[in-house]
């Protein structure tokens, strides 16, 4: 019983979710720096329909949090904010609404890829942001309680 | 004294030409633009100190001239032309060539955004500086949803690494905690840390080599701890006061300071400053005396004086009862 390929994650917890459409995206450094993609540590991880891709995101958040050292502060209190971020959007229960929790994503995102010291707090961000750009992980109306 | 006396008695055959010193390591002056400005600066400068030179004024938290970078706060990055990522100019020194901006929009997102996670999670109401910076950037702390309850005594010390409870999404979690009060000199308000490393540098390394605090535990719970958590008199502290001496956010403060605040007597304002020399040793480091009503109530001392380098120790710190009795 084959069920439906919805997306595939490439390269571990700071890697790149992709949708449906990158089905034939050959595992290469070429390949996949073609695509946007984080080959990282060259995991591939696919999921079905039966998965709930916001449990995913969610023990990908709560891993970098336990992970970041806390020695630079976008890596230390970033990864908690983007938890934070990610529970809220989960829970029905947004900050000013989808698009603008998506937009603080971004911002967060962003001073911890420009301003950390180490890789952890660089990519802590990309699984999270790569899977609200390709797919569409906690639809609006989608609330867990 | 003769020819004929030995070797070891005859004296020494005199110079042809007089001794000189050696010749002071000689530094280059190099050439890097800041903000489209061209700019020659020592090559032993860092970015920071190469903007300051010409005025750029790089806001800095957990930077002091007395301590080395450690570059954790990350408020003072730039955009550095060729760099992936922003540079800390606290602690990178400058190359020749360097094209750097200080104000681009990234440089303002991400100091905006640190000020924002400072601001959010941490206490910064004895900070002037960060609040001066907050409004400077336009930082919004309050848009991270309300700030999450203070946690009992002990629970935040206790925490292990690598753990923590999934959060609901309904606040945002800060690293507030009661206050630590153990000794008679100082009051430690975790709360207000934003764990800048200056104290533990300036307790280690960089100025009393003591090593009594140091970072404990990781990540959002990493905190300012002495060894196992013992009380400060316990610990292998002195009592200098360095540590509060560096602190940017009063989260280390004099006892007297902390009693002021609370009963609502401190008053900057109505502070005088007095420069005098330390009474008790041949050192001779310089004090600041703050004087509010006719008495003493804090002393610090500035940092670019060499003698001390603002670092003082027990006697000179605490030491100035006598002047009232």
């Amino acid at each position: 019983m084959g069920r439906a390929f919805v997306p595939s994650y490439w390269g571990g917890a700071d890697g790149t979710f992709v949708g449906p459409d990158k089905r034939g995206l050959p595992l290469t450094f070429e390949g996949t720096r073609a695509a946007g993609v984080s080959l990282s540590s060259g995991v591939v991880m696919v999921l079905d329909d039966e998965v709930d891709l916001g449990d995913v995101l969610a023990r990908i958040a709560a891993f970098f949090r336990d992970e970041t050292c806390g020695q630079c502060v976008p890596c230390r209190i970033g990864t908690v904010r983007q938890e934070e971020l990610l529970a809220r959007v989960r829970h029905g229960r947004p900050i000013g609404g989808r698009s603008h929790e998506l937009a603080l994503l971004a911002e967060i995102g962003q001073v911890m890829r420009d301003a950390s010291i180490c890789g952890l707090g660089q990519t802590a961000s990309n699984a999270i942001e790569s899977a609200f750009a390709n797919l569409d992980p906690l639809p609006e109306g989608s609330t867990k309680e | 004294m003769s020819t004929s006396d030995p070797i070891w008695f005859r004296p020494p055959p005199r110079a042809s030409r007089p001794a000189t010193a050696p010749e002071e390591p000689s530094t280059e002056q190099i050439e890097l633009v800041i903000d489209d400005r061209d700019i020659r600066v020592d090559e032993t400068s860092t970015i920071l100190e190469a903007c300051r030179s010409v005025g750029i004024d790089t806001p800095t938290l957990c930077h002091l001239e007395n301590l080395t970078p450690v570059n954790a706060c990350r408020i003072c990055v730039v955009e550095l032309e060729g760099s992936r990522t922003l540079v800390p100019s606290c602690s990178r020194r400058v190359e020749a060539g360097m094209e750097i901006r200080t104000d681009s929009e990234r440089v303002r997102l991400a100091r905006r955004m640190v000020l924002e996670f400072l601001g959010s999670s941490v206490d910064l109401s004895t900070s002037p500086q960060a609040q001066a910076y907050m409004q400077r950037y336009g930082a919004r702390p309050d848009r991270y949803g309300p700030p999450s309850t203070t946690a009992p005594r002990g629970d935040r010390d206790a925490r292990e690494a690598g753990h923590h409870s999934v959060p609901a999404g309904t606040c945002a979690e800060n690293v507030g905690q009661p206050t630590k009060v153990d000794n008679e000199l100082y009051v430690r308000d975790p709360g207000k840390c934003i764990l800048c490393y200056k104290c533990v540098e300036a307790c280690g390394e960089d100025a009393q080599n003591t090593f009594a605090i140091a970072v404990a535990g990781r990540g959002f719970d990493a905190r300012i701890s002495t060894e196992a958590n013992v009380p400060l008199p316990e610990s292998a502290c002195v009592f200098c006061g360095n540590c509060i001496g560096v602190c940017p956010t009063g989260a280390l403060m004099f006892s007297s300071e902390h009693t002021m605040r609370e009963a609502e007597t401190w008053d900057d304002s109505r502070q005088k400053k007095t420069d005098t020399i330390c009474p008790y040793c041949g050192v001779g480091c310089t004090l600041t005396l703050h004087v509010q009503d006719n008495r003493i109530v804090k002393v610090t001392s500035p940092l670019d004086i060499e003698v001390a380098n603002g670092h003082l120790c027990i006697k000179g710190r605490f030491g100035f009862k006598f002047v009232e009795d």
